[in-house]
């Protein structure tokens, strides 16, 4: 018998506390109420860095001050697993908001079928900061251009063949006259680099970020070339590289580079799911910028070096009519040059 | 070197501030928690308390980051010496030899043991690490690709020391565990096996497999004996036990420092880590030490030193690559990193010159996190060792609501579960047939480095990826200890040859049992992982083909073997005298009649050694009984998954608990309801308020969504 009395009191002590924690809606909707960031990638990348110090800082600018946690969807799969899941399957009451893989939006016309989400009618809350892929060659390459790597056999490093690190290069290949012999299967940038040290390799993919964060005496020490940037127009870190857009030749590379260059733009952008009550989501938004603009916010990510370049949820739904207005036929070439169809 | 000095009492200075030596300890303290706990480990902790660093200085903040990575691998020894459930995928090994030591009541000593081995193994690594520094980046420069897939060779080649003796058996594993590792996108691009099944697309996650394989078999085994893991109750734990484990510990020095060397050296190659270092330090203990072939896998003391000495010893290593290069050797490393970047701190040669107290802080947070850990571990060794004694009624269902819980935190996908209960029953058949399973655990762990560095080193090196020195060496080491037992083979059996058993080649109907069936399973997977692979482009389908190829090889060999040889003609195939293998059967006899498929020619070999596994011994149970219970216990595994996926598994969780302790425990109302309610709150408060685990979606969480929306019970 002590035994259940000792129950009854922890269950009243509980039922106590779940009365204390939600007060009434005084303050309004998320007072007392958590958001669940779902983030759809590892936590150990730049989508988790990102997500941890908004999710520290974007409480304190929505009234009733919510606290904000991270729920992963890890892995490779996670971009996908993350994009379905928000879409299908959580509530939409503003309590859950999430990011998922850059280039998901995009995804969703170059393979159709594969997910189960319409991005395009998704609350975009805001974005902060686009995230340029680029692609470089290390100092023994005897290569520093596009034009001095011409019809030279580089080799170049890369995770899989449906990563950046693949698809970038292999771009060049197609279009730019390059001869990259791509050796996949290294492990993450750290790998990548290792390989570039060792001479293994000549080069790389993947995002300029990886380069400023984890090996910026590359730069410093002139080891390493950019030779080619994404992105809709030049990053203001690397002023002297051409974009893809820049160097399409036809209008058709011209589609297929910009539907990549909007890819990137969305770099590590964040949305709530379709159904979300409006005056929620402008609620969101106003505290997205307002956080992007908070000192200790802005401290902290200067700290962790990860850029701070905000696009609102306004400029984001300008976005989302690029990807509707490009032609079906430029998807289904571009799906075929970054190796997603047959 | 003078600076070196100058940076190491920098360090040491500044670690000795009150507030980080706090901020260590508590590290230290949360990690041992997270060790205990099966499928939790560092790992978790660190994404989980990643946020809180930010904030700190980077001298506290790796102070305990470290801490806390440090010495998950010391307490997870706890659980795997009570119940035979590794705390963590590092303590595997450790169950072979200690969970049958606490059987016999000597949990006391084999904590002891255990726990000596961690903390020198944990301090072997943080003083190489400590001392190599200067050479680290050369050194790490010379390891390229080529280098790797030899070392990868080397410990997949000692699955053949770990498959005792049952050497086809061992290989099939071996072939099934590269078939499971090559499942999800390959870095060819292509799907493989993945059943258009999103869940595998990036491939399974080694905490299910581990658990499944280990885990679920060992709580079957208790079910069905129906007795409490320690089988002499009135035996009590004391502190004398325990220094009889540390007396052995400290005998065994040289065996403590060679595992703390393969623990180390094997931590700094990328991806090997954890799961399976513990195994080749197992491995390497088995076939070198004294008599090993004969009492590991019963309780050998050596046993639990070597696993443990290596597991801690991978701290030390598995940072190297990760200074030297931004190369995380292991998962946790991955968010060390992070916790680096977070702090402005580059990896590389800044690390080992501008840099340099903030690695000798990493360096002393090891050594210090082990010391603390292990007489932590020691002080409260006592207290754990009594659960021991409790009945299983109780005990089963409490720890199999937990290993679901750890279970899930391969991906939090209802994916987790099913692969938890599928190896569960593979590694229950396994078990029971004496198919060895660190095998197949090698096999998983290194089919995808082994791949991807061998596509590497023949894109850039073509064939002469061979002939570079260091990986000729590996190569060879790795050659002569395969080739070894052959060639002892086949010296001692011109020494002992016997009168010769007539060849009969026909078939045996006896032996038409579930080891067949076993083997026919093998021969599917291993044929449908081949058909499946008819699109694939060339890089994607090579190593598929090879593996299910061999695989298939193996398995006919091994069925041919079994089916129509008779085991008179294979035992003296291996050597077997008649009288060694009177002198086995009554072995044997002595030794209770172990479970009832011992299966073929494998049983009282002597030349190829004994079966490196755990064995349970049924005592005088008929086959009638322990299959009804058997049936019984996945009954009740498979209902609690049902169950869960209509109500959430953490409500599932209690019904689970409840119904068990009151229905096949026959508990009173009391103790259920104690027992199910206290275990539930903890488990609530860890995995639902601190670690935030999205839980899976439900049937009911489907039809209503708004259960969802209350963050103190979205369990749906």
């Amino acid at each position: 018998m002590k035994y259940l009395t000792t129950l009854g009191l922890v269950a009243a002590g509980l039922m106590a506390f779940g009365i204390t924690v939600q007060p009434a809606s005084a303050q309004g909707f998320y007072a007392g109420k958590q958001i669940t960031l779902v983030v759809g990638a590892s936590n150990r990348g730049t989508y988790a860095a990102y997500s941890r110090l908004l999710a520290n800082h974007m409480g304190r600018h929505i009234p009733g001050n919510p606290k904000i946690v991270l729920q992963i969807k890890g892995g490779s799969s996670g971009g996908m697993v993350a994009a379905n899941f928000i879409h299908n399957a959580v509530p939409k009451d503003g309590t859950v908001m999430g990011i998922t893989q850059q280039s998901i939006p995009v995804s969703q016309f170059l393979r159709p079928g594969a997910g189960r989400y319409d991005a395009t009618k998704w609350g975009w809350i805001g974005n902060v900061s686009p995230i340029v892929n680029m692609v470089a060659l290390w100092h023994t390459a005897g290569a520093k251009s596009i034009g001095e790597a011409k019809g030279k056999e580089i080799k170049i490093g890369a995770t899989g063949k449906s990563s950046p690190t693949f698809i970038y290069p292999s771009l060049l290949n197609a279009y730019a006259g390059t001869k990259f012999k791509m050796i996949t299967g290294y492990n993450g940038i750290g790998g990548l680099n290792k390989a570039m040290e060792q001479k293994e390799t000549e080069g790389r993919g993947a995002s300029w970020l990886s380069v400023l964060t984890r090996s910026p005496q590359y730069i410093s020490e002139n080891k390493l070339f950019p030779i080619v940037q994404d992105g809709l127009k030049r990053d203001p870190a690397l002023p002297n590289t051409p974009t893809f857009l820049e160097i399409a030749k036809d209008d058709t590379q011209k589609g297929i580079f910009e539907v990549i260059a909007i890819g990137s733009t969305f770099g590590r952008s964040y949305f709530v799911p379709d159904g979300v009550p409006a005056e929620r989501l402008a609620l969101l938004r106003r505290a997205f910028q307002a956080t992007m603009k908070d000192k200790a916010f802005l401290a902290d990510m200067k700290k962790a070096k990860l850029p701070v370049n905000p696009m609102t949820g306004e400029e984001l739904e300008g976005l989302i009519k690029r990807v509707l207005a490009v032609p079906k036929p430029i998807y289904t070439a571009a799906a075929k040059a970054m190796g997603f169809a047959k | 070197m003078e600076l070196m000095f100058d940076m190491a009492v920098k360090a040491a200075v500044a670690l000795s501030d009150p507030l980080r030596l706090g901020f260590l300890a508590l590290g230290v303290f949360i990690g041992l928690i997270l060790g205990v706990i099966p499928g939790l480990g560092g790992l978790v902790g660190l994404s989980l308390l990643l946020p809180f660093t930010f904030s700190m200085d980077p001298f506290t903040a790796l102070a305990f980051l470290m801490g806390l990575s440090a010495v998950s691998a010391t307490s997870d020894t706890i659980p795997a010496v009570l119940f035979g459930v590794p705390g963590t995928v590092a303590s595997a090994a450790t169950i072979l030899d200690g969970f049958p030591m606490a059987r016999r009541g000597e949990a006391g000593r084999a904590f002891g043991a255990a726990f000596t081995a961690s903390v020198i193994g944990g301090l072997f690594g943080a003083v190489l690490l400590g001392i190599s520094l200067p050479i680290l980046r050369p050194v790490m420069l010379a390891i390229a690709s080529p280098e790797l897939l030899a070392i990868c060779i080397f410990g997949l080649s000692l699955a053949a020391v770990l498959a005792g003796g049952s050497p086809m058996k061992g290989l099939i594993a071996v072939c099934l565990g590269l078939i499971f590792a090559g499942t999800g996108e390959d870095p060819g691009g292509t799907l493989r096996w993945t059943f258009d099944t999103l869940y595998l697309y990036d491939g399974f996650r080694i905490v299910p497999i581990a658990l499944g394989l280990f885990a679920i078999p060992e709580i079957a085994d208790m079910v069905i004996q129906r007795s409490a893991i320690q089988v002499d109750s009135k035996a009590k734990i004391t502190r004398r036990d325990q220094w009889l484990g540390v007396k052995d510990a400290l005998r065994h020095w040289f065996l403590v420092l060679r595992c703390s060397s393969i623990g180390a050296g094997l931590g700094a190659v990328p991806g090997i880590g954890a799961p399976i270092l513990d195994w080749v330090a197992y491995g390497h203990a088995a076939r070198t030490e004294k008599g090993a072939q004969e009492t590991f896998g019963t309780g050998d003391v050596r046993g639990v030193i070597a696993s443990e000495s290596s597991n801690n010893a991978k701290e030390g290593g598995s940072l190297v690559p990760t200074i030297a290069f931004g190369v995380p050797g292991t998962a946790s490393m991955a968010l060390i990193l992070g916790a680096f970047i977070i702090h402005g701190l580059v990896p590389g040669p800044d690390m080992l010159s501008k840099n340099l107290d903030v690695t000798y802080t990493l360096v002393w947070s090891i050594a210090l996190a082990n010391i603390i850990g292990a007489g932590v571990c020691f002080l409260f060794a006592n207290q754990f060792a009594k659960v021991a004694v409790i009945r299983i009624g109780i005990l089963a269902p409490v720890v199999l609501a937990i290993i679901f819980l750890g279970a899930f935190q391969g991906k939090n996908a209802w994916g987790d579960i099913y692969t938890l209960l599928g190896f569960g029953l593979l590694g229950f058949a396994m078990k029971r047939l004496k198919w060895p399973r660190p095998p197949l655990l090698l096999g998983f762990v290194l089919g995808g480095l082994i791949e991807s560095y061998l596509f590497i080193s023949a894109n850039v090196y073509s064939w002469a990826w061979m002939w570079r020195p260091v990986t000729l060496v590996i190569l060879l080491i790795t050659l002569y200890g395969l080739l070894r037992p052959l060639i002892n083979y086949y010296l001692t059996k011109r020494r002992r040859e016997g009168p010769r058993v007539p060849f009969s080649f026909q078939l045996q109907t006896d032996k038409l049992d579930t080891n067949a069936v076993l083997g026919l399973i093998a021969l599917a997977i291993f044929g449908g992982a081949i058909w499946a692979s008819q699109d694939w482009e060339f890089r994607s389908f090579l190593f598929p083909r090879a593996i299910g190829t061999v695989g298939i090889a193996f398995t006919l060999i091994m069925l041919t073997f079994h089916l129509f040889l008779s085991p008179r003609y294979i035992q003296a195939l291996k050597g077997i005298s008649p009288q060694d293998r009177v002198q086995a059967e009554r072995a044997a006899q002595t030794g209770g009649g172990s479970g009832s498929g011992s299966g073929g020619g494998e049983a009282g070999d002597s030349t190829g050694g004994r079966h490196l596994d755990l064995v349970t011994d049924f005592g005088d149970l008929d086959k009638g009984t322990i299959r009804a219970r058997a049936v019984a216990y996945f009954l009740w595994c498979f209902g609690y998954f049902a169950l869960a996926a209509v109500i959430g598994l953490m409500p599932a969780m209690l019904v689970f608990m409840i119904a068990y302790i009151r229905l096949v425990g026959r508990e009173s109302w009391q103790m259920t309801l104690g027992v199910s309610a206290g275990t539930w709150l903890v488990a609530y408060g860890l995995f639902h308020q601190v670690l935030h685990v999205p839980w899976p979606q439900t049937a009911i969480g489907n039809l209503w969504p708004v259960l969802r929306t209350n963050p103190m019970f979205n369990f749906f």
